[in-house]
This record gives C-alpha cells, structure tokens and sequence, in this order.
C-alpha cells in the first residue's frame, strides 16, 4: 500500500488516466475529482523532476530509477506537455477570481488583513472532522499524509523563487527560508522535525510513502504554489500566496496542536507544529512588510492586482485542502454506514463497469468524478481509504457507496476477485 | 526603550527581537538568556553542540569554536522565577517586533562525540 | 532530437524576439530582460555538430552562450532594481509561454552543441575509493596553486603572493583600468545574480548533503540581509570604480567563455543527472576562490589604488577558506560516502571540466584584453596587411544610431574604414578606439569588438586575412 523508500516511484495508475479527457479544462467545482486527482499526480511529478531528490539510504541501487526520472526523455514529455496540464488544472482561476477597481497599497494591505483574520477565526474543517471522527487516530494520521505531501520536501517551491536578482524583497524572503531549512543545520530543518512527528506515530518518513494517499485538494494545493514558481510571469501572484499562506499558518499550527493533544495527549512529538505557530508569525511578519507590501511599493500599482490574486487564490486552495480532506476523513471514518447506503441504493441500472485483481495486482488508488456503488462480485476483497485504518473487508455481494471524488483502493484478499463499479445518484 | 518581556520555560525557549535572536542556554545548571550569535557570521549558536570537553560550542556555519564563558557573557538581564521568567531588553526600538517561540535548542544536549565534529 | 530545420526556426523564432534585438546604447541599465543576441553574424545558424575543443571560439559559440544564458535565466526571478514600470511589457514578454516554448524546444540541442566537447577533451582519471578520490582532489588543487593548510582540511591562503597569469596580465596593460574593468565584467555575469545556479539544488530531499549546502548557499545570500549578500556587495565593487551596477548591464561585452562557463553551472543544476558533477565543480571552485579572490582584490588595489571597495574580494578570500572546506569534506567526500563510490566517476569529471573550461577561459581573457590593449599596433598591423586580404570583404554602412552589438569572427579579419569614422568597442570604455578614413584594423579570431559610427554615417570593409607565415 506504502511506496518503498524510492522518491521516483509514483503510482499513477496509467489505466485510470486514460478515463481522463485532458481538452476539457477542470471547472471550480472539480476541484477533488478523479478528473483532479489524476492530473495533479501527474503534475506533482512534473514538478518534482525540478527538484532533486536522493533517497536517503544512498543511490547505489536506485541509480537506473534516478537516470529514468530525470531522463532526458521524460523531460521532453514533460515539458512537452507541462503548460498543457497546467492550463488543465488551473484555467478556471482565471474566471473563479475577479480583480476590479482601482488598488492601492493601503487596500491590498487591508485585504490582506482581512483575509488573514477570516482564516484566524474560521475553523479548520479537517480538524473537526478528526475531532468528531470514531477513529480519531485514523483521522489525524490522514490529515498528516497530506501534510507530509508538502512536509517533507518542505520549501521546495519556494527554492524556485531564490534564484536572480530583485533586490531587498530577495533577501526578506530568505530569511523565511532560512528558517525552513533550519539555518542549514540538518537536525533542525522542517522536513527533519516534520519527520519526527511523523516517527512518534510510527508512520513512515521517506518522500511519497504515502503517495496513494493524497488527496486531490491537497495536491491540487501543493502544486499550485509550483505552478506560480515555475513560470516567473507568476511571480508576483506568488508572493501574494506565499504571503498568505505564511499569515496562516501560525493560527493554522496553534489548532492542529489543540486537536492532536487532545486525540493523542503526550504520545506525538508536535514540534513541528509548534515551531510552526510560533515562527509562522514571525514569517507572516517579515513576508507582509517586506515582501508583499514591499514589492507594491517598488514596482507600482500595475503589480497590485496579481499581489492580490496571489492571496484570494492560495484562500481558495486552503479550503479545497481543508474540505477534501475532511470530506475524506468522515468517509473513511463511517465507512459501514456508506455500506449500507451501498446495499440500499443498489437498482439494477445501467452497464456497470468490471474490475478485476488478484493478489499481485499492484496497489493504486483513485477516485470517480461522480458518485459510484461498487459492489463486490467474486472473491474477497480489502477496501482501503485511509493510510493507517484497518481496511474494511469486503465479501462477495458486499457493496459500498463512494461519493464523487472520495479515494479509494481495493486489494485481492481471494486468489481472484472482481467487482463491479455502478454509477448511481444516491449521494 | 527597556522593554520587559514575559515568558513561560516549559513552553519557550528563544525571543526573537527584531533581527535579533536570543535562547535560553543551560549551563552549571543555570537557565540564562543569551545571545544567539556567533561572533564570526552570526551563526546559530543555539544549534551549536558542546565540544567533547563540555566547555565550547562549534558553531554549525563554519565551526568557530566559542567559549560557554564568552557566551554566558552575552546573557541579557532575567529573573526567572519557577517555570516563569522575566526579561529586560534593553536599547530596543520601540516598534521592533518581539516574538517569544519555542525552537529546538542543540546547545543544551550533551557533548557530541569526538568522531562527528567539523573542523 | 529536433529536425534541423524546425530548430533553426525555433531558434530564429527565439531571437527575434524584441528583448533579443539590439538597440543603439551600448549599455542596457533598468532593464535585464534585454539581451542582443547578435544571430546576424552566423552565415546560417546550424547548431546540429557539436562545436570542438578547436572552435570554442567560434561566433557560434558566442550567440549559443547568450542564448543559453536568457534561457536559464528565464528560470530565475530579475526584476529593475527601481521597480518594473519601465519594463514591464519586456518582463512579461522574458516570461511569455510563448519564448518559454522556444525555450523548452531548443534548449537541449545548444546544450548539446555548446557542452559536447567537455566529454571529447577531458580525459577522467581513474579515480575510484574514497582515499583515491581524497588524494586526487589535493593533488588537483595543489597543482592550481591552491593547497592545502597545515590542518589538511582549508585551501591555503597568502595574501601578499605576487599576483600571477590574468591577474599579472592586467596590471601589465597599459589601460590597466578598462582591463580590470573587463575582469570584473565577465565575475559580473555571475555575481550579480550570485548562486542563482545553486539554488536549484536547495529544492527537493537529499539529506545531510542538502544542509551542507545550504550553508554555503546563507553565506552567498549575506544571511538574509540585503547589505551583506554578496551580490550587493559585488555592486559596491563596481560601483566603486565607476561601472554599471544593473545586472547585464554590459551583456555585449561578456566573452565567449564567460557565457559557456557560467552556462555550465546552469546545465549541471537544470538537468539533475549533473547533480554530482555539479557538486564537485562548485568544491573545486570553492576552493581556489579563496586564494583567486585574494590575488584579484591585490590586482584591483594596484590597477585603481585605495578608491577600489575590495570588499568582494576581502570576503571571499576569507569565507571561502571555510567554503572550501565544507565543501570538500560535506559535500565531495559526503556524496560519495552516502551514494557510493558508484558516483565517483561524475564526480570527477565535474572537476575535470572545471578545469577546461577555467583554462580556456583565461586564454580567452587574456587574448581579449592583450588585443583590446594594444588597438592602435593593431591598427598598424592592420595597414601592413591589407594588401594580404584573401577576398573582397564585405561593405557596410554605420550610422551613430544604429542598434549597437558585438560579435566574434571565427577567422582573422581587418576591418578597412572606407568612410568616416568609427569607434571600436572592445571593452567597456568611455574611450573606444577611434578608426578613421582609411584605417585598417586586425581583428584577430574569436576577439570581440562591436562598431560604431562616429561620424553621421561611415562605411566599412571587413575581409578575411590569412596570417599563417611566420
Ligand atoms: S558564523 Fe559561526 S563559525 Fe561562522
Ligand atoms: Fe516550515
Ligand atoms: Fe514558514
Ligand atoms: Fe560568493
Ligand atoms: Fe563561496
């Protein structure tokens, strides 16, 4: 179910892909689609090929898989088709988000307050689904995952946007940086102490253990902070994003610590989030003055718009990243009711669709654009839905309902089993 | 402008004054707040470990070796009262932001082994 | 591999481009999105056989040098130093999907063009433990002048050695100032936009090795604080001294081996295969740094005096003792300790590179600023060959605003002003050299100079010259 430690491994589950029409670009809603989930797998990678990536325990037998990913070949795939699959994911922002009038400096600052204080005082969805969820535990450790998704190449994006030259504005940012990579001393970087969190819940700590486990929101988060890292036209919609994202985190992090101590009291290493709340603060500081604020100031009024875009879009994402991973938790977390809901709704209808496996198929997951009963035909079967639950086994005419966009992996238990996926309307 | 600053030591550890950073360091079983900084680059010498001897730290940047006295030197005026201190800051601008953190503090682990250490 | 054909477009495409095109000043302040590319001087720009050791001069080189350069660049973030307004069409025009697609489609066939001979001319030694790899590199820096302290571990300083090659060779010119100024102008390619080529190493997950160089990485970036990054303070070099502080300010005068040699650092840290290569070359650097930058900031105080800010120089034959250091032992030796001594071998041939391309960009400099210097003999030189031209030469007209560029011919030339006057621009200075009616001047192979009238209008022929007697 996990991905080895090989950060070049990704399941993308080639076969689903091909569902995927890739000229109709997503809509607003779609955020946590298959549709969604599939491209910004594939996006993820895209942009992760820009990075480097060592596995920990040394290349030595991993050389061929490092070569490949970083071939020249998939390069020109990549950039052959990058623009497109953005343009897939991200085009409907353009519409989803309107900037008019005429700005000044003093109203993006206001803005911006505002936006921060909404999110100070709003409440997380995906912690008040752990909170309320029977298996907590389960719960808090899919909120982790897709933390990790970002946590543990931690600052990666923002690499993206060191390099050049546009003065004092460059430098604030560092200093955020800085303390991302720990003042460069390993043992206090945020990926090293994301990972000691990770190890009190004796969870995995390499790149992408838990790649099948990310969600569609949160992916759809993570790269859009590359996506306006890759192309620099973008940068100024960046530091509007990083500037909120920075502002929100603090309050974000002083949250997360609340609800994981009460699920877990002393038994997880919350450092992370502490450091978080506290120099999160500081970070939301030092990029509101001078960077956003600063960049206003230096280049003019023409740059205010995309400064503010910046910040209205990252507010989107962080409730796409918020929803979809609550929506997934309470899913996961009720699982026998949505079997039973399965069993009702279930009506003949049209053509299901057969899928087959056996033991050694390999492991993948995925979701559907639109709601689906799937119904256990021959053999017996795990159904997973979160990284660290016990998977619920499913027997021959066992069914069960998944919503739209909800992710999910079956494994053969039976030497062979099928099942059959209807689509259905009972959501 | 002396400011005061509060803080509670089971929760902080560092006090960030502007540009300025300053850690609770541990030493003959005394709590005191000092400076982190090294002298050469402004190294941080909270992520600094003793030295096999106990008497110095090797700063992570480039491995200036600074003594615990020289340090202990740098300590702004506390009263720590409990788990409760208190801080002086002086010849602080008035606007300059004071944050109160918790960090993860190196210099107050053990002395590291002799094999690992950098030049 | 692209079809030629549909290369040369994308690459005429890319050049055509209105950021690509000169203009008439001969410096471009405010604005680091304007890069003449000078495609023009390529009789046709075929880019599909690699260029040889032997024609790393060659004006193919040059214009693949200034386009690989935008092209990585446009990967990094330039904004005006007094803000965009100015230039805010060329910087959304620098960043258009539409020069990144040309980008995208062109890049890897220049790289291959400009870097292929790196693999035909270095020989890699057979360097394969750890220990081997340990003696090789002392061994390597020892014979570049730059060994090892008694402590074994920090590149040797000496801050009162008699300067040596490019350094000596400027003191030796008789415009010791311009040539200086040249030195620092081809450092400025790269410093001002200091570790960019490093930063695109800090992204991803590689362990303790990634620490390591962000370490280094906090030092080149002063530690956050904008006085003390030392791209700043290479601008209060400059700046000290009289010249332009904008980055690319003096594109045209970048030689030929400046661009592939700083282009190098951003083909290794683009394509993460270079990864190890990358590694090695930056220890390598790192570690003669320290003593190089000692003997340009003694070149500097003897060629301006005390009105010349050192403070570049002063810093990095400092911290790069450290850098040196770290490097070597954190990231050289800390590779192949993690990875094996399976990355051994890239590892060496990243300093083996080096070391070409160090070696061709001294010869290179050195040429640049010995025929710079010496103009008027070369004027002289020029008259006494004319009647030597193999061919006919090829007629031209200047006018005072003309767009302005310089170039390189990959065979000697003599340029005859058949008209008016002209100035020749080869390096950056406030006194060009002026040709008259009538004058002829010898421009060797691979020498860069641009022309402008100095006259309302003026005329010139430029014709091949075969100097091979004795
Ligand atoms: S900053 Fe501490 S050794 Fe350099
Ligand atoms: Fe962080
Ligand atoms: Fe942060
Ligand atoms: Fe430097
Ligand atoms: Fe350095």
């Amino acid at each position: 179910m996990l991905h080895g430690p090989n950060p070049y491994r990704r399941m993308l589950m080639p076969d689903a892909v091909a569902e995927v029409e890739f000229h109709r670009p997503l809509a607003a809603g779609e955020v946590t689609s298959w549709r969604s989930l599939a491209a910004h797998r594939l996006l993820g990678t895209f942009y992760e090929a820009d990075t480097v990536l060592l596995p920990e325990q040394g290349l030595a037998d991993l050389r061929a898989d490092f070569d490949l990913f970083y071939s020249e070949e998939l390069r020109r795939l990549r950039e052959a088709s990058i623009s497109d699959l953005e343009r897939f994911a991200y085009s409907f922002l353009a519409t989803e988000v309107d900037i008019t009038g005429a700005w000044t400096i003093d109203a993006l600052d206001a803005y911006f307050q505002h936006a921060a204080t909404v999110s100070e005082q709003g409440e997380s969805a995906a912690l008040t689904a752990i909170a309320q969820a029977r298996r907590p535990e389960v719960a808090a450790d899919t909120y982790l995952v897709q933390l990790a998704l970002d946590g543990l190449t931690e600052a990666s994006a923002m690499s993206k946007n060191l390099g050049g030259a546009y003065g004092p504005e460059q430098s604030a940012l560092f200093k955020i940086f800085i303390d991302e990579f720990g003042y460069g001393v390993y043992e206090s970087k945020h990926t090293t102490i994301f990972a000691k969190m990770l190890r009190s819940r004796a969870m995995a700590t390499h790149v992408h253990a838990y790649w099948n486990f990310y969600l569609a929101g949160p992916l759809a988060t993570n790269n859009y902070y590359y996506y306006l890292s890759r192309d620099h036209a973008k940068f100024f919609r960046y530091a509007g994003a990083v500037t909120y994202a920075e502002r929100v985190f603090a309050p974000g992090f002083v949250k997360m610590i609340k609800t994981y101590q009460a699920v877990f009291g002393d038994d997880i290493d919350l450092h992370y989030c502490a450091e978080h709340a506290h120099i999160d603060e500081h970070h939301g500081r030092i990029t509101r003055e001078q960077v956003l604020l600063a960049l206003a100031e230096r280049h003019g009024a023409s740059v205010v718009p995309e400064l503010i875009r910046g910040i209205a879009e990252a507010e989107l994402f962080g409730r796409w990243f918020e929803d979809d991973t609550a929506a997934q938790i309470r899913w996961s977390d009720a699982i026998d009711r949505y079997r039973e809901r399965g069993a009702a709704a279930l009506s003949g209808g049209g053509e299901p669709r057969r899928v087959e496996l056996t033991p050694v198929s390999p492991f993948g997951t995925r979701s559907h654009d639109g709601a689906m009963i799937l119904v256990l035909t021959e053999g017996e079967a795990d159904l997973v839905t979160s990284a660290t639950g016990e998977p619920d086994r499913l027997g021959r005419g066992d069914a069960v309902l998944v919503p739209a966009g909800r992710t999910y992996g079956v494994r053969a238990i039976s030497p062979r089993c099928g099942y059959d996926l209807h689509p259905t309307t009972a959501e | 402008m002396d400011r005061v600053v509060t803080m509670d030591l089971r929760q902080h550890n560092t006090v960030l004054v502007g540009h300025d950073r300053f850690f609770v360091f541990r030493a003959d079983n005394q709590l005191q707040l000092v400076r982190d900084s090294c002298p050469h680059r402004g190294g941080p010498l909270s992520l600094a470990r003793l030295t096999p001897d106990g008497r110095r730290l090797s700063c992570p940047w480039h491995g200036t070796r600074v003594g615990v006295a020289a340090l202990r030197r740098t300590a702004v005026p506390m009263v720590r009262s409990g788990d409760q201190a208190t801080v002086v800051l002086s010849a602080v601008a008035a606007d300059a932001p004071v944050s109160v953190i918790r960090r993860r503090i190196l210099a107050n682990l053990p002395p590291e082994r002799q094999c690992d250490t950098t030049a | 591999m692209i079809v030629t054909a549909s290369l040369t477009e994308a690459i005429e495409a890319y050049c055509g481009q209105r950021i690509f095109q000169a203009g008439p000043r001969l410096y471009i302040d405010g604005n680091p999105y304007h890069r003449p590319i000078g495609l023009a001087q390529l009789d046709r720009p075929d880019f599909t056989a690699p260029a040889t050791e032997a024609q790393f001069l060659d004006p193919r080189q040059l214009v693949a040098g200034r386009i690989l350069c935008s092209a990585y660049e446009s990967d990094m973030i330039l904004l005006p130093p007094n803000g965009l307004s100015s230039a805010k069409d060329d910087f959304d025009l620098f960043y258009s999907d539409e020069v990144r697609r040309l980008r995208d489609l062109i890049r890897p066939d220049l790289e291959r063009f400009a870097f292929s001979f790196l693999a035909d001319s270095v020989r890699v030694p057979p360097v394969r433990t750890l220990d081997e790899l340990q003696a090789y590199f002392m061994a390597e820096v020892s014979a570049a002048g730059s060994p090892a302290d008694d402590s074994g571990n920090n590149p040797l300083v000496d801050g009162l050695a008699p300067v040596k090659g490019s350094m000596r060779a400027i003191t030796e010119c008789r415009y010791a100032e311009e040539a200086a100024g040249l030195h620092l102008i081809q450092l400025a390619l790269d410093a001002l936009t200091e570790a960019s080529a490093m930063a695109r190493n800090l992204g991803g997950s590689y362990g303790v090795e990634q620490s390591e160089l962000f370490k280094i990485f906090i030092d080149e970036f002063g530690y956050g604080v904008y006085s003390a990054k030392h791209s700043t303070i290479f601008r209060g070099m400059l700046a000290s001294i009289g010249l332009r502080t904008d980055v690319h300010a003096y594109w045209s005068f970048y030689l030929t081996s400046s661009l592939v040699g700083t282009n190098y650092f951003n083909y290794l840290t683009e394509d993460h295969r270079g990864m190890f290569r990358y590694m090695a070359a930056v220890t390598y650097l790192e570690w003669l740094f320290a003593q190089g930058f000692a003997d340009t900031g003694i070149m500097l105080r003897a060629v301006f005096g005390d009105r010349v800010d050192t403070k570049y120089c002063d810093e990095h034959a400092h911290i790069d003792i450290h850098h040196g250091r770290m490097t070597y032992e954190k990231l050289l030796l800390g590779f192949a300790r993690t990875h094996g001594e399976s990355v051994i071998p890239d590892l060496v041939r990243g300093i083996e590179e080096t070391k070409l391309l160090l070696r061709l960009g001294d010869a290179d400099f050195v040429a640049q600023i010995r025929w710079a210097d010496t103009l008027a003999e070369h004027t002289t030189l020029g008259a006494a060959l004319a009647t030597a031209a193999a061919d006919e030469g090829v007629a031209a007209t200047l006018r005072p605003d003309d767009p302005f560029w310089t170039r390189v011919y990959d065979t000697d030339r003599l340029v005859a002003v058949t008209a008016g006057e002209v100035d020749v621009h080869a390096w950056a200075t406030p006194r060009p050299h002026r040709l008259g009616r009538g004058d002829t001047l010898l421009v060797p192979r691979g020498r860069l100079h641009g022309l402008k009238a100095a006259s309302s209008s003026a005329t010139v022929r430029v014709s091949t010259v075969d100097r091979s007697e004795p």
